[in-house]
Parts: C-alpha cells; structure tokens; sequence
C-alpha cells in the first residue's frame, strides 16, 4: 500500500523526472533490442524496423505506463482544468456574469444556512459540549419554561447515576448593576457553585465559585463577570478583582472574570454576570425563604456521565423528581421532564425561530434554482456555438464521455469560483443578519456566533458542486451527442438548435420562480408597511422609556411618587405633547399581548369556576389613548377624576365589548373582572393587526391608579414628543435622570424602533425575499434576452429571407417579441398558480393583506410583464436591422 | 524470452512491470548493464516472491484441472 501510494505521489509531483525515466528505460529497451538484431546480421535499418513492429506503438506504451502508474484521472483533470480556465478567460463576458451570479445565489443560502448553523447545530464553546444535556420541565401550555423549585432541583441532583454534575440555571436579561457613578443592564445567570467546573471553564482572572458559596441563601454575594463586561465597564483594570459592584441594590464582590469568548451556556443570549443561584431571593426574585421551595427557576444543565445517554437520563429524572404542591399558577403535578441538547438555543425560542429559518431558506434556494436554471441556459448556448469544436474532436477519436467530462470540468470550475465568492458574499449578508437580531424590541442584548465553521464550509462548497452538476449535465450531455458529419459540414449554428423545449421550459421556469418571490416580497412589503404604521396607534413621534425602581428595591410609597414626578414633569416640558404609563411587567407599551390575565363575565351571570372569558388586562394611566393615538369609539378615556376611592371605571377595546353585549352601547354597563365589579366608561378600537392566523382578541384596560394589583416597581412610558424622537431622548432620560439618580432606566427608544424590533422577523423576510427578487428579476430577465439573442442570431438567414419576401421591421419584431412575452406569459401564468398555492407559508407574517391579494398579483403580473417586453426589446430590434443581402450573403 | 511460444508485443511487457512495481512485487533500481549504460532493473521484493507462490498455486491448481478435463474427455 506504502509503495502504491509513494509511486502515485513521485508520478504527480515529480512529473518531469518519471516522464524522463520512463522515457530512458524505454529507449533503453529499444536501442538494446536494434543492437542484438545487428549483431545477428541485419542492417541497422532493418534491426530498426523489426525492434519497431515487435514492441508495438511507442506513445501507446507510455500512456499505458502511465495509466499503469495511476495518475491518468489526476492527470487528464489538470488537463481538463487547464483548458476550462482557458475557455473562461476566453469569454470572459460569459464568466463574470457566471461567477457572479453563482456567488449571489450560493452566498444568499450560505448568509442564511451560517444563521441556522448558529441557531440550532453550532455546539458550546466549552469542552466536550455533546455530553451536556439541558432540564426542562415543560408545563401543560406546551412551553418549556415551567420550571422546578430549589427542592426539586436537589432530589434530581442527589438521586441520580446519569449526571456527573448537574448545575441550576435561570437567566435574568435586566439585571441593574451600578459600579461607581456609573449604571447598565446587564444580562445575569444564577447558578449552582460547581457551574463553570461542570462547563470546564476556566477564568481568565481569579477564581470560580467555590461549593460553599452556594450553601446558604444570601449569604455569599460573589459574582464572576464576563471578560466584555470586564473590558467594556472595567477597562480590563485587574484590580476590579475584589472590588465591590451593586446588582439590584445589593454589593457583589467580584472574584473572577471569565475567559474572552466566553458568554455562558445559553445560545443567542450573552451572559455579562454569573451570580450563585443562592442569592437569587436576595438579588429580588422569587422569594427569600431559606429553602427556596417556592422560587422557579427555569432549567437545569448537567455533563452526562460516561456511557449515559440523554434518554436514560431523562428516563431515570422522570422518577427522581417528586413535583411539590405549591400556589404556583401552574399545577405542579401537570409539569414533564423533558432533556434537550444544551446546544442550540432553548426550546422555545427554536420552536419561533424554525418557521422564520425554514421561510428565508425557500427563498434563498429559489433564488439559487433560478440561477441554475439561467446558467444552464447560458451553457446551452454555449454549447451550440462550440459545437464545431467539439465535432472535431469527437471526430479526431476522443470519447463521448471525455468530451463531458471536460465540460462538467469547466462547468465545476464556475461552480467553485462561485461558491468561493459566494462565501465572500455571505461575509457581508451575515452583517446584516447580525445587526437585525443584535437588540430585541426590550433593548436586550442578543449575540450569536457567527464564525464560519465547517458545516457552512461543507454546506456551500456541496451547494457549489450541486450546482454545477445540476447546470452542468445537461448542456454537457447535449453538447456531446451529435451528428458529427452533419455540424462538419454545414455551418455554423442553424435554426434546428434554436428550437430547444428544454430552453424554453428553463426560461418559463425561471419566470415563474421569479413571480412567486416577487409576489412574496410584494406582500411582506404591504404587511411591514402595515405593521411599521400601526393599527389603530400612531409609533411616530413617540418615545417608549422603562423604569424599574423594583431592581433598586423601592417601596409601594417611593414608586408612587417618583410615577407621580415622573408623569408630572415630563408633561409640563414644552417638546412633549403627551405622556402616558402602564404596569411595565408584562408585554411592550402597544402591544396588544400585553397585560395580565383577568376573568370578565357579566353580573347575574352562574359563577360557578371557570366561567367567563379569559382578557388581556392592562393597567394604564390617563391619557394612554390619547397619547398613543388610539381611536376611542365611544365613551372617554381615564382621567384625573379615576382614582383610587372614586367609582372603578374599566375600558373595553371592540371585540371584547361586542362579545360581551352583542347589542346596545357598551359605555355605563357594569362587569365583573375578577369578580369585582367596574362600570364600563369607554370603547377602544383594536390594536391588534389581524390576519388570517391571528384572529381579533377581547382586550380590557383598567386605571393605573385604581388597580388594586400591588405596584411591580415596573413601569413603561410612552411619550407623544413634538420633533425627531431620536433627539427627543436623551433630553428625556436627562429629565429622569434628574428627578432620580437611582431609578435604572432602559428600553428608551423611538417607539418605531422598537415596532421594527417587535415584528423582525417580518421585516427580516420581507429584506432577504425583496432582495432576493430583485436578483430573481434581474436572472430572468437576462435569461429572456440571452435565449432571444441566441434566436436572433441561429436565425439570421430565415430572417433575412422573409425580409427580402418583403417583411417589414414591424413583422420582424413582432416575430421576436412575440416569441419572448409568449414565454414570459407562461411563465406568469404557471407563477401566479404557484404563488396562489404557496403563499400559505407566510401566512403568519401578512397583515393587512391578504395572501391572495389581487393588487399585488396584478401588479407583479404587469411588472415581470414588462421587464420581459424589455428583455425583448434588444434582441428583437437587432433582428430588425438584419440587412437582408448581408444575412445571406454570410451564410 | 520464453522463445516465440508467446507472441506478444514487447512494448506491453512495461505497463506490466510497473504495474506490478505500484504494488510493491517487483522493486525497480537504476543501474549498469553490461555495455555499460544506464538500465532500469526489476527484483522481486518479499511480497513478490510470497505473490508469486500464490500465483503458482492458482496456476498449477487451473492447468491441472484443465488438464484433467481434457483427459476425460
């Protein structure tokens, strides 16, 4: 084996020096054999002849041996490269255009297959990542964020064989941390003591939590910080070691930093401070009691032993873990153990993110089909015009299957120099994707490793060689089978090649894909311009801000005031129109899934349990509508006059109104929420945008200051400002600021941004498919013209013949325009049935039209229509200007 | 050269030999022939020598069961 290989090796790289050797000991044997035939008496003309004939042909030999040698493949590839590089530098027209759009088609799919490489395959940066599992306990709305209390956590800790360590984790993504005069947010992680052991990670400074620095709730105030944070708020200064910061109002020392590049173990979320799950009560969550049994926290991570497997480890935890009954609002005993990889991100964000991923994939792969589809096209025309080359050489004996080989080589030459800068390409695309997901509509920070790895090198160089193989065939297989004696002697191309179906349904091919993506685009433009403008609220001009006086653990009687000081100052500064609060906790300002759950039924009515429907309900303050535009359809909106002690007021949005009295005003009725009972004083438009997916949802606002839910400390504003918002900012944060040093504020942004963050995933398709149906249009356009050129040209001479028959120029470009919008109105034809049918897929992100919008139909049918009238217009006023005495006279 | 019982052409003889040099039976070397020129000459390695019995024997195994078909009939 040793010696087959060396030879093999010696052939390639020393290809000089084994040709000359092969060459001596030939011509050793020949010259050795004419001397024996001399000596026996023959001429040494004759003594030639014979050694001649008995050897046999001398270049055959040689190519044996060198087959014999088995470098023939590796050999005739080189060959075969060298003459494809050669015929591309010969058009190189043809090649750039190849190139690039290759490079566009493979990047674009690369660009996006990086992301799902980052989402949901990239495995942790941390050592021997496979043997980590993740537990969850998934409760009974099907999400994976139910979450075990301290006990429960401990029973599967100390009674298991499966894990070698398991450590508790729960991330908080606000967390207030104050060093000096200086306050952020940072995202934290509480976690058991033998966290980064369990990981196998080291800190670059310092030391890790010791075992005993998670034994008793709120005693050790020890915190590991990241190595951003240490050089973004610390100026890499080693003697933060030991130094003291406040996280939500209480000092942490910190005793580590941890290693450059490393952000914790949860994908897309970036830890900047790991905190022992041990002062999880004191830092202000869950409750502080000394067992921790009715604190949630949301999952564990554990290193399987050797040998185990994540199924007997989820097998034996199902046992291990006795739920315990608490006043938890889901029933404990109704929670499942479930294990996941802990790569990847978490359950529940996959869940949201594979639709998106799976949508932006299609779209990509359609954009690289028309590709295929083009340059196939273009290789057939290729393949006409050098069909006389290639009749010669299949006519000076070379094989059918070596004249393909030598065209898939030149059509796997284009392919890997664009799946090279197709990589390039995706450098760039991968920006954009980054800078979308870098902030969530909460200011919160999100980072996803977006490093090439060799899944993406392997993804995009496969795609590069598909490709090529699948533009390539085809054409190759064509071009090598023909009538040799036929192409020798007539001409040059003629009428018959003009004539391919396959070319056609290529151009019909690439005329439909194109429809259905430039439908898709139109439709998620209408949908983000739609979402961008608001239903039934106005985002421009409007400022959200968050306060959280909770994390500087504020009492009932402080939030009260600073809500108070805050609410009254900023309405007396002249640049702002309106201002207006909620209860901050649960959902964004204008989002219509905000607010908590109440139970709504009318007075009179059997209340037996359950009964009644389940509404959204949002503590608001006064002027809330006004501020966010909403339209009021009846009735008024919260005032000074509604608060605590006057009569409880609530106001109902349309649908819920028409769901509790189908007839009749609903404004001075009385219903009971949460069986105590308000008089309605108003009726608010929907703010939901509504589609076919998310049908119209019953929605109920109360008082800020006459809800009796106890303060959270959580408050968002929205503010109506007069001039730009961006600038409008800092002088509102400035104004806060002033009124209270301590209050941790965060989320401030234009209102508009925070909508773009809100719905990026549509905004994000609606990008990538918009781009990518520009380029569709641009391929089929160029397809359109390149197959009419080429019909121009093969059929110059019947052109000429009709207009010396006496066709005028209108005739002729009637022939030819004719011959394209046929195929483009196909094309739009077979498009417009595939949009209708797979327009579905986006049904989730079409608001405000719907997938079978008619005006987005027809306005993309009269626009691929148009630009296929353009791609006629050259090639059909060329075969307009044919001189018919030069067309047959060239012929 | 085994007389003219066996007509073939000399010149295949050299796709054979190296052949069988790629897989390590036959070691080839540069030396001097008896004129005193440069000459490529052929040995069998160990692995040859072992090839060439198991060779033998499939040979002697063939010619000895065509020979006894041919004596039957």
């Amino acid at each position: 084996m040793f010696s087959d290989l060396f030879i093999r090796l010696r052939s390639l790289l020393r290809h000089g020096a084994v040709e000359n050797e092969l060459d001596a000991e030939l011509r050793f044997h020949m010259e050795h054999q004419v001397e024996k035939y001399m000596q026996s008496g023959l001429t040494r003309a004759e003594a030639r002849r014979r050694t001649r004939l008995e050897f046999g042909g001398l270049e055959q030999v040689k190519e044996d041996c060198r087959e014999a040698r088995g470098v023939a493949f590796v050999e005739t590839l080189a060959q075969d490269v060298r003459f494809g590089l050669r015929m591309l530098r010969k058009s190189p027209g043809f090649t750039v255009v190849a190139v690039l759009t290759l490079a566009l088609g493979i990047g674009a799919n690369t660009a996006i297959f990086n992301f799902v490489d980052a989402l949901f395959l990239k495995p942790l940066a941390v050592s021997n990542p496979e043997q980590l599992m993740r537990v969850y306990a998934k409760g009974p709305s099907g999400h994976y964020g139910a979450g075990f209390s301290y006990p429960e956590f401990k029973q599967l800790r100390d009674h298991n064989s499966s894990f070698a360590a398991l450590s508790v984790e729960t991330e908080r993504p606000q967390l207030h941390l104050v060093t000096g005069d200086d306050s952020q947010e940072v995202r934290g992680e509480f976690v058991s003591g033998n966290y980064f052991s369990l990981l196998g990670i080291q800190p670059r400074l310092g030391r890790a939590f010791l075992p005993e620095e998670d034994a008793a709730p709120g005693r050790d105030a020890v915190v590991v910080i990241s190595d951003q944070l240490w050089r973004a708020g610390f100026n890499r200064d080693p003697a933060t070691l030991g130094r003291e910061i406040h996280i939500n109002g209480i000092s942490f020392r910190v005793i580590g930093i941890a290693p450059p590049g490393f952000y914790g173990d949860l994908t897309g979320l970036p830890v900047e401070v790991w905190i022992p799950a041990m002062m999880f009560g004191a830092a202000g969550y869950g409750c502080d009691d000394a067992s921790y049994n009715c604190s949630l926290f949301d999952a564990m991570i554990g290193r399987l032993s050797p040998g185990q497997s994540g199924a007997g480890a989820q097998a034996e935890a199902k046992t291990a873990i006795v739920w315990s009954a608490s006043n938890w609002p889901e029933t404990p005993s109704r929670r499942q153990i479930v294990l996941t990889s802990a790569s990847g991100e978490s359950p529940d964000d996959q869940a949201d993110d594979t639709a998106q991923m799976r949508l932006l994939l299609s779209v990509t792969a359609s954009l690289l089909l028309i590709a295929c589809a083009n340059l196939a096209g273009l290789l057939f025309a290729r393949g006409v015009t050098r069909r006389r080359e290639l009749a010669v050489r299949l006519s000076i004996g070379a094989k059918r299957s070596r004249v393909m080989r030598q065209l898939l080589t030149e059509s796997l030459l284009l392919g890997s120099l664009g799946g090279a800068a197709g990589l390039g390409f995706s450098l760039g695309a991968e920006q954009m994707l980054s800078k979308s997901y870098a902030t969530d509509s909460e200011g919160f920070h999100h980072l996803y490793d977006l490093g090439f790895d060799w899944r993406v090198l392997v993804y995009s160089m496969s795609l590069a060689l598909i490709t090529s193989i699948t533009f390539g065939l085809v054409p190759a297989i064509r071009a090598s089978r023909q009538n040799l004696v036929a192409e020798l002697k007539g001409g040059g191309p003629s009428e018959q090649h003009a004539r391919g179906w396959l070319r056609h349904v290529l151009v019909i091919g690439q005329v439909c894909l194109s429809m259905v993506l430039v439908i898709a685009a139109g439709l998620l433009i209408r949908s983000s311009l739609e979402v961008r403008r608001g239903t039934n609220f106005d985002p421009q001009h409007m400022i959200v801000l968050r306060l959280r006086p909770e994390l500087a653990k504020y009492t009932q009687a402080q939030i009260d005031s600073l809500v108070r000081r805050v609410n009254e100052r900023l309405s007396l500064t002249p640049s702002i129109q309106s201002v207006a609060f909620m209860e901050g906790g649960e959902g964004l300002v204008w989002e219509w899934r905000s607010g908590r759950d109440a139970q709504v039924s009318l007075p009179g009515q059997a209340q037996a349990p359950g009964f009644g429907l389940l509404v959204r309900k949002q503590d608001v303050s006064q002027n809330f509508f006004r501020t966010l535009s909403v339209p009021l359809l009846q009735g008024r909106e919260f005032g000074e006059r509604d608060r605590p002690g006057s009569p409880r007021v609530a106001i109902v949005n349309e649908t819920l109104a028409r769901s509790l009295w189908s007839v009749g005003s609903a404004v001075g009725r009385t219903v009971l929420i949460n069986r105590e009972l308000f008089q309605v004083i108003g009726v608010s438009a929907d703010i939901q945008p509504q589609n076919s997916v998310y049908a119209p949802e019953p929605h109920l606002y109360l008082s800020y200051w006459q809800s009796n839910a106890t303060r959270e400390g959580d408050i968002r504003l929205a503010i109506r400002v007069a001039g730009e918002p961006a600038r409008a900012r800092a002088a509102i944060r400035h104004i806060v600021q002033s009124l209270d040093p301590n209050v941790p504020i965060g989320e401030d942004m234009p209102m508009s941004e925070q909508v773009d963050l809100e719905y990026m995933p549509i905004l994000l398709a609606q990008r990538v498919t918009s781009f990518c149906s520009l380029l569709a249009l641009c391929l089929s356009a160029m397809g359109l013209y390149s197959i009419l050129a080429f019909a121009v040209r093969t059929r110059t001479r019947e052109i000429g013949i009709r207009m010396a028959l006496g066709a005028r120029r209108q005739d002729v470009l009637r022939l030819v325009v004719g011959q394209g919008t046929k195929l483009a109105l196909m094309g739009v034809a077979t498009g417009t049935i595939a949009a209708l049918l797979s327009m579905r897929l986006l049904a989730s992100l079409l608001f405000g039209v719907k997938t079978t919008d008619p005006v987005t139909y027809v306005c993309v049918a009269v626009l691929l229509f148009l630009v296929a009238c353009a791609a006629c217009y050259f090639p059909a006023r060329r075969a307009a200007s044919i001189d018919p005495m030069q067309a047959l006279r060239t012929e | 050269m085994s007389s003219d019982v066996l007509q073939i052409q000399q010149g295949s003889l050299y796709p054979a030999l190296h052949r069988l040099e790629r897989r390590g039976w036959v070691k080839a070397r540069w030396g001097i022939s008896e004129n005193n020129r440069r000459a490529k000459y052929y040995d069998l390695t160990k692995n040859g020598h072992r090839q060439l019995e198991v060779e033998k024997d499939a040979w002697d195994k063939l010619t000895a069961a065509v020979a006894q078909v041919l004596g039957t009939v």
